[in-house]
């Protein structure tokens, strides 16, 4: 099969095909702008609930988050800076073109965007946000899509989020049943998986078929992060459907060209 | 403020049979979330492409400000048809809303890019073209 693809490309699609996920450099710039937005907004909420921040805490307000909030207001919290930050005009927008490269290379150039960014606290000793070990596809997610992960912070440890690499992941599927339950299944899989070591301003890019979660951060910072699925607009959806959780952000003139086609009319 | 009327199927959606109550509890749950006036829904009748319903709002045009339908796959029945009567109610400057997807129809661009929605829909791949024959 012919392949053109630059150097750039290859070294990108390499690195995905070998482990199924790859860390990249944002556009600072943009990145930092989308960490104002979260800033602004905590600061608004703090300001009208009456929370004072200490003076040393304000410029990293976002890793001392927990020192302010409280286990039971996390969820509350959480959903209002998630709802104003997807209603910004630009928000989405932005979010699509600090990983648009990678995403291009990777999935194709007719794309299809989750239609909100979630967002994800952990908090430090916090367990009512965990993820056990799970792969989306195992609850209809498209293994056509990839996920987009974004913090907002340094993470790593347990401050962030553990995969499965796929040589490992093709070796532990065709065992999956031998597990009765995830914590089982992370047993089985803890020793291979690998702690994503990953620092502001750079972004995660990995296929949600890889065996992934997190565990109760015990650092002593809080962890922020957005995660986003994108996919190629064609290729073939799950239960996450087209309208329902997708929307397309791009469609080339032929695809449009070839959607309206009619044959002649006898 | 007129409301919203509902707008339900009482016949599968897109191969799938939800129950009315169903959709009326996402259509109300919908207009509440979007402070939007709601009036009971209109169902429409069992038989494929039967729009007797659709049509009988037609009537009441200007008792309404809008419809909600329970979801955008509602129009893929007849799509032609359906789509027909949607414009009219464009001209007419009434609103459409998809209360699944939480879609908004209200102008001639609108509905460009739900007819490119119903068309991707058509057209994407499915599993059974990555299989072996």
């Amino acid at each position: 099969m012919f392949q053109y693809y630059s150097s750039n490309e290859l070294k990108i699609i390499n690195k995905f095909e070998k482990d199924g996920f790859l860390i990249f450099n944002l556009d600072k710039q943009k990145i930092k702008k989308i960490r104002n937005l979260v800033n602004s907004q905590i600061f608004k909420i703090f300001k009208k609930n009456k929370i004072k921040i200490k003076n040393e805490h304000k410029l990293d307000i976002l890793n001392k988050f927990h020192l302010y909030i409280k286990t039971s207001e996390l969820n509350n919290f959480r959903l209002n800076i998630y709802n104003n930050l997807n209603k910004k005009k630009d928000f989405l927008e932005t979010y699509f073109k600090v990983s648009k490269k990678e995403l291009e290379v990777i999935c194709g150039n007719e794309l299809a965007m989750q239609r909100k960014i979630n967002l994800s606290i952990q908090i430090p000793k916090d367990d009512s946000s965990l993820l056990p070990v799970h792969s989306d596809v195992w609850s209809g997610c498209s293994p056509f899509e990839v996920v987009v992960w974004i913090p907002l912070v340094n993470c790593s440890k347990t401050k962030s989020m553990f995969i499965l690499p796929k040589q490992e992941n093709e070796k532990y599927y065709k065992k999956f049943y031998k597990n009765k339950n995830s914590n089982d299944l992370y047993n089985s899989i803890k020793k291979k998986t690998k702690w994503i070591n990953i620092k502001f301003g750079q972004g995660l890019i990995f296929t949600h078929q890889l065996m992934h979660g997190n565990l109760v951060n015990e650092t002593k910072e809080t962890r922020w992060s957005f995660n986003c699925r994108f996919k190629s607009l064609m290729s073939p959806y799950d239960k996450k459907d087209i309208a329902e959780t997708f929307l397309p952000i791009s469609i080339r003139p032929a695809t449009r060209f070839g959607m309206n086609y009619e044959e002649p009319q006898t | 403020m007129k409301g919203y009327r509902g707008y339900i199927f009482s016949r599968k959606i897109n191969g799938n049979f939800i129950p009315q109550r169903v959709q009326n509890l996402v259509i109300r749950d919908f207009a509440l979330k979007k402070k939007i006036f709601f009036k009971l829904s209109s169902t429409e009748y069992n038989m494929e492409n039967c729009y007797i319903m659709l049509n009988s709002l037609i009537k009441d045009i200007n008792k309404i400000d809008g419809i909600i339908f329970y979801s955008i796959e509602m129009l893929a029945d007849d799509k032609k048809k359906t789509l027909k009567l949607i414009d009219f109610f464009i001209k007419k400057k009434k609103t459409i809303f998809f209360a699944v997807e939480e879609l908004k129809l209200s102008s001639k661009n609108d509905l460009k890019k739900i007819k490119e929605i119903l068309l991707i829909k058509k057209f994407y791949m499915r599993d059974i073209d990555f299989k072996l024959q």
